[in-house]
This record gives structure tokens, C-alpha cells and sequence, in this order.
């Protein structure tokens, strides 16, 4: 099953489930079902399903009627997303919730905002500049407004510890995390007054400062419209999200240095190929090969040889990311056997990786 | 497509449909077909439509053809363009013009002009179009082998016409070239932003950090860009750039 690329193409859809975990939850009573299915059963229908082992469609682009169903994909989630939102705003605020469910709610809902930074993501890399004002959009409601500008600096800065995103061997998820985003946020500020001052353009063309803007203007429209409530939630789930999106940017990164004269490539991210999850995140998994290829569309993403590999899933990994020392002792020694593999053969040996990594 | 048009552009209301329907031609055999019937609505049957850009101290032409081939055979191995009077009258004046009101100033310019008379140019019209890259501009030659009476009277009645014309033209042109650039120069999507960004006077660095690629791609790119494009730095690239209509000079 997982190799066939058809039944895969079927499975994206089921990243518009994670929203509606925290409404079902609530409907079923159970407001914490979302970090439930998440962080507990997710993991272990990861091992059950096993390791994606699809090609992209060939020929893909010659089906528009695909094409514009996978295209849409990601749109969809927005739309169902801020939805999500909006209701659970509007029941924090009319339902008399303990303060154990009201958490409970803002964490379901925080994890689909979170899944929503990587729908952001592939929306912001596309040419159509609708899409990239829906990403503007939903990072807006994760209070994240620096998230585009920054994530092309990236991209020119891929393993570069000194820009951010890159955590070093050895720091904690817990440094990394408000660290990143601070770096994040200069490296943001400063390509956008430098492209300001040499296009001639007043302040307020500053498109971080015009989505930091957008986000406050949301807050105020959260708290206006459900009250305190609905203030705590907004914040809550936002702070939650880009909380989650860093952890993922440690696991995605950590220790994988670049140096100056090395140019980025398969080897400075890491990959994991877990079937749900790819269709999940529409494959942000496959990280080493948007790295190589930032515009190329979701669905045409693979595995990629040199990739070094996640010892567990995504899900699983976060969890692991959380405790330091079982990070380390987990990724540590990974690291040595990569930086061997590379002083030995200039490259990842595949024999090494194979030994060391899986 | 051609079936949705009459054969023949009867009426001055024929004749400014046919022409406001250029833009919408995707190829150059259309846009001749239209043409020519225009032209004939006119009474002036040969036309020659050049568009000459000028990059740094190089010029570079482009002809859509609508006369005898041989003209523009004898015209390009005299290299006449060097020498052509109607350049020169487009470059300065915006007016449509009688060809035989421009003074010819040289023996070379006559032996010129006494061959265009035999090959269909016996009298015509010079109709200058100018575009919003001043390095770039368009001139719409129309000529008959009648007298210069029937130029003249055809200029006084359809002025306004030829001058939509050639602009009509100019705008296709315009437009076409952006793909002809890049598929002859073998550019996408990535080089046309990194001229923008050059364009902006951004630097190497802050081009990759703005289009989220590592600066040494970007550096290579440059260096492909000026090789491709003949030039020996960015900022000719940039012109270049505009004058083949590959990025706008607005933009």
C-alpha cells in the first residue's frame, strides 16, 4: 500500500481530519482527543502503516483535474482550519468549560494551527500571490508574522548556525526554541528594511511590520467578538503552534551544520518517511528535497538518497525532542557517525548510514 | 480563429476591430494575416513593421514582413538599418509621416530609397511607435507602388488608424518578446527574478536571503545571466534585460 503513489494521493485529505479532532472532541466529550490521536495513537498507526515508499505520480502535471484537486488541498485546510477556530473561540467563550478542558481545547485546536505552519509553508512557496497572502494569513493567526520573510532567508542560510534554525549539538529544544524565533525575527526585519530602503519604500510597505499588524488586528477581533475567553484561546493555540513549528525546526536541523564553502544539499535536514505522517504535513517530511527544491509542489517531494534519517516519526520525535537528555542520547552519536561517514568518504557513506542511522 | 473575421476589412469600424484584436494573437503568422488586411484597407498593400532596441552601444532589430522578401534580403545584406532616415525620423518625432517628406542625406540613403521603389515602396507612410522602454521603439513602414498623391491622401484619411496600428503592433511585439527572450536565451523563472532584484540594486546577498536560495547559486546565476546575455556586468544585464522586454522597465 504505501508504495503505490495513487492510494498516497488519497491519503492527503486526511490532514483535514486534524481540525475536526477538537470539535469531535468536544462532541464526544473528550476535549483532549486531538493530543490523544496525535501523540499516542498517530505514532503507533505510524509503525502499524509503515515507511512511504511512493514516487510521485508520473506525469502528474498532465492531469489538470489532479492537479487542481492537490492544489487545493492545502487551501482547504486553511479554510477548515480558521473555521475550526472560530467555533472553538466561540465555545470557549458561550460554554462553561473547566479549566482542564478549556486547555484541553486550546491544545487540540493548537495542534492543527501547528499543522497549519506547514500548510502555510507549501502555500507561501507557490507563484500565485493569492496563496502566499493565504500563508500571510494563517501565520497571522499563529502570531507569527515574521514566518515568509524569514523562511526564504532560510533557504539562502540553509545549516548555517549563526542565522537561526539551525540548533547546534548540544542545545536544548527549550534554548533553541525562543532563540530561533528571536533570530527569526531580526533576520526577518532585516531583509525587509533593507529591500524598503533600496526600493525607496515607506515603513509601512514593511511586510513583516504588515503582518504583525494583521495578527494584532485578529487578537482584537478574537477579543471583541468572544471576549477574554476567546483571548486566552487565541494566544494559547498561536503560542502553542509556533511552539510545536520550532520543536520541529530543532528535530528538522539539529547539529547539522553547513560549512561556508559547502553548498546545501540532501544531507543538512532530517527525514522521516513515515506514510501518515507525509500525507499529514503534505510531505514536509521529505525536508532534505525542499531544501534542493523550495518551489517544487508538495505532491511531486521524495525520499532522497544522502537524506540522514529520524530514528522515529514526527509525532514521536517532538515528544523525544522534549525530554534533552533522551534527545542527545538518542541524536548525539547519529551525528558522529554522519561527521565520520563525512571525513572518511567526503559524503555520506550509504554503507555507514545504513549501519549507524536506521 | 481566422474564420471568425470577414476576408476583407471593409469599413473604417473593420478596420479598428481587426486592429484591436492583435493583442490577442499568439502567433506572428496571425498577427501578418491581420495585418495585411489592414494594410490593404489602407491602400498601402507592403508593409514592414522593425522593432529596434538599443542595448548599451548595440542595437538590435526585429522585422514582421509584409512586402516582397527580397526588399528585406537586399535591406539586411546592405545593412541599410545603419543608414535607414526612417530610424532616425522615429527616434525623434512620434508623428506619422510621409516617406518622402524626410530629406535624404546621403548617396547611400538614395541608392537605398531607389531600391525600396522597385521591391513595393514607390511612395509610402512612416508611422513611429514608441513604448514604454525609451531604449525600445517600433516603425511601421506602409508603401504602395502608386504615386506620392495617393500616400498622402491615404495618410490624411487613416492617420489615427495607422497610428493605433503600429502601436497595437509594438504592444505585441512587447508582449512576445518576454517569451522569445526566454526561450532562446534558455532563462526561467528564477533568473527573471534575480534581474528584478538587480533591477532594485539588491545585492547578491540580499537577493538569496529575499528569494530563498543560497548566495553562491546566486552569484553562479550572474555570472550565467551576463554570459547568456552578452553583457560583461549586472547592471547591463538589467538593461539588456529591459530591452528584450524580459523584465518590464516598470516594474
Amino acid at each position: 500500500m504505501t508504495d503505490n503513489p495513487k492510494i498516497k494521493l488519497a491519503g492527503y485529505p486526511l490532514s483535514l481530519g486534524i481540525p475536526l479532532l477538537a470539535p469531535i472532541g468536544v462532541w464526544l466529550g473528550t476535549p483532549w482527543l486531538a493530543v490523544i490521536v496525535v501523540f499516542v495513537l498517530l505514532p503507533i498507526l505510524g509503525l502499524l502503516v509503515g515507511e512511504d515508499r511512493s514516487l510521485p505520480v508520473p506525469g502528474l502535471r498532465r492531469s489538470r483535474a489532479l492537479v487542481t484537486y492537490l492544489d487545493f488541498l492545502p487551501r482547504i485546510y486553511a479554510l477548515v482550519w480558521i473555521a475550526t477556530l472560530a467555533w472553538a473561540a466561540s465555545y470557549a467563550e458561550y460554554a462553561d468549560l473547566s479549566t482542564a478542558n478549556f486547555a484541553g481545547l486550546i491544545l487540540s485546536v493548537g495542534i492543527s494551527s501547528a499543522l497549519a505552519i506547514p500548510v502555510a509553508h507549501e502555500l507561501m512557496h507557490r507563484r500565485s500571490q493569492v496563496d502566499v497572502l493565504l500563508a500571510r494569513v494563517m501565520t497571522a493567526f499563529c502570531l507569527y508574522g515574521h514566518m515568509v520573510i524569514e523562511h526564504l532567508h532560510h533557504h539562502a542560510t540553509v545549516g548555517v548556525v549563526a542565522a537561526g534554525e539551525t540548533a547546534p549539538r548540544g542545545i536544548s529544544v527549550y534554548r533553541f526554541a525562543p532563540m530561533d524565533f528571536l533570530q527569526g525575527l531580526r533576520n526577518a526585519w532585516r531583509v525587509e528594511t533593507a529591500r524598503l530602503r533600496r526600493c525607496g519604500l515607506q515603513l509601512w510597505r514593511n511586510q513583516v511590520l504588515l503582518d504583525y499588524a494583521l495578527a494584532l488586528g485578529l487578537v482584537l477581533l478574537f477579543v471583541v467578538t468572544w471576549g477574554i475567553n476567546g483571548f486566552i484561546f487565541f494566544v494559547g493555540q498561536a503560542v502553542f503552534a509556533v511552539f510545536v513549528f520550532e520543536v520541529l525546526t530543532y528535530v528538522h536541523h539539529y547539529g547539522l551544520v553547513r560549512d561556508e564553502i559547502e553548498e546545501p544539499g540532501a544531507q543538512h535536514a532530517w527525514a522521516h518517511h513515515c506514510w501518515i505522517t507525509n500525507c499529514l504535513t503534505f510531505n514536509n517530511t521529505f525536508h532534505s528535497d525542499h531544501h534542493l527544491r523550495p518551489r517544487t509542489p508538495y505532491y511531486e517531494l521524495h525520499a532522497m538518497y544522502g537524506a540522514p534519517r529520524l530514528p522515529a516519526n514526527y509525532t514521536t520525535m517532538f515528544c523525544v525532542a522534549l525530554v534533552p537528555p533522551l534527545w542527545w542520547r538518542l541524536m548525539d552519536w547519529r551525528l558522529d557517525a554522519l561527521a565520520e561517514a563525512k571525513a572518511k568518504a567526503g559524503e555520506l557513506d550509504e554503507r555507514l548510514r545504513a549501519q549507524h542511522c536506521r | 480563429m481566422g474564420s471568425r473575421f470577414p476576408d476583407k476589412v471593409e469599413s473604417l469600424e473593420d478596420a479598428n476591430t481587426r486592429i484591436s484584436w492583435i493583442g490577442g494573437y499568439e502567433t506572428e503568422a496571425e498577427v501578418e494575416a491581420a495585418a495585411r488586411q489592414i494594410v490593404e484597407h489602407f491602400g498601402l498593400p507592403s508593409f514592414v513593421f522593425g522593432t529596434l532596441f538599443r542595448s548599451g552601444d548595440r542595437e538590435h532589430y526585429r522585422y514582421l514582413v509584409g512586402c516582397v522578401p527580397q526588399w528585406c534580403y537586399l535591406y539586411d545584406q546592405n545593412k541599410w538599418y545603419a543608414i535607414d532616415p526612417f530610424i532616425d525620423y522615429a527616434l525623434k518625432n512620434t508623428s506619422p509621416v510621409l516617406a518622402s517628406d524626410i530629406p535624404l542625406s546621403s548617396p547611400g540613403q538614395e541608392r537605398m530609397m531607389a531600391q525600396a521603389a522597385e521591391y513595393g515602396f514607390r511612395s509610402g507612410v512612416v508611422v513611429p511607435a514608441h513604448s514604454n522602454a525609451a531604449i525600445r521603439i517600433g516603425i511601421l513602414y506602409l508603401g504602395s507602388n502608386e504615386d506620392q498623391q495617393h500616400a498622402r491622401e491615404s495618410l490624411l484619411r487613416h492617420r489615427n488608424l495607422m497610428r493605433a496600428f503600429a502601436l497595437e503592433l509594438l504592444e505585441w511585439w512587447d508582449a512576445n518578446l518576454r517569451d522569445w527572450g526566454l526561450e532562446n536565451l534558455s532563462l526561467d523563472e528564477l533568473d527573471l527574478e534575480l534581474l528584478l532584484k538587480a533591477k532594485e540594486h539588491a545585492t547578491a546577498e540580499e537577493a538569496a536571503c529575499e528569494l530563498g536560495v543560497t548566495l553562491s547559486r546566486v552569484k553562479s546565476r550572474y555570472e550565467r545571466l551576463t554570459r547568456k546575455l552578452e553583457v560583461s556586468n549586472k547592471r547591463d544585464a538589467v538593461e539588456k534585460a529591459v530591452a528584450l522586454g524580459l523584465i518590464s522597465a516598470l516594474d
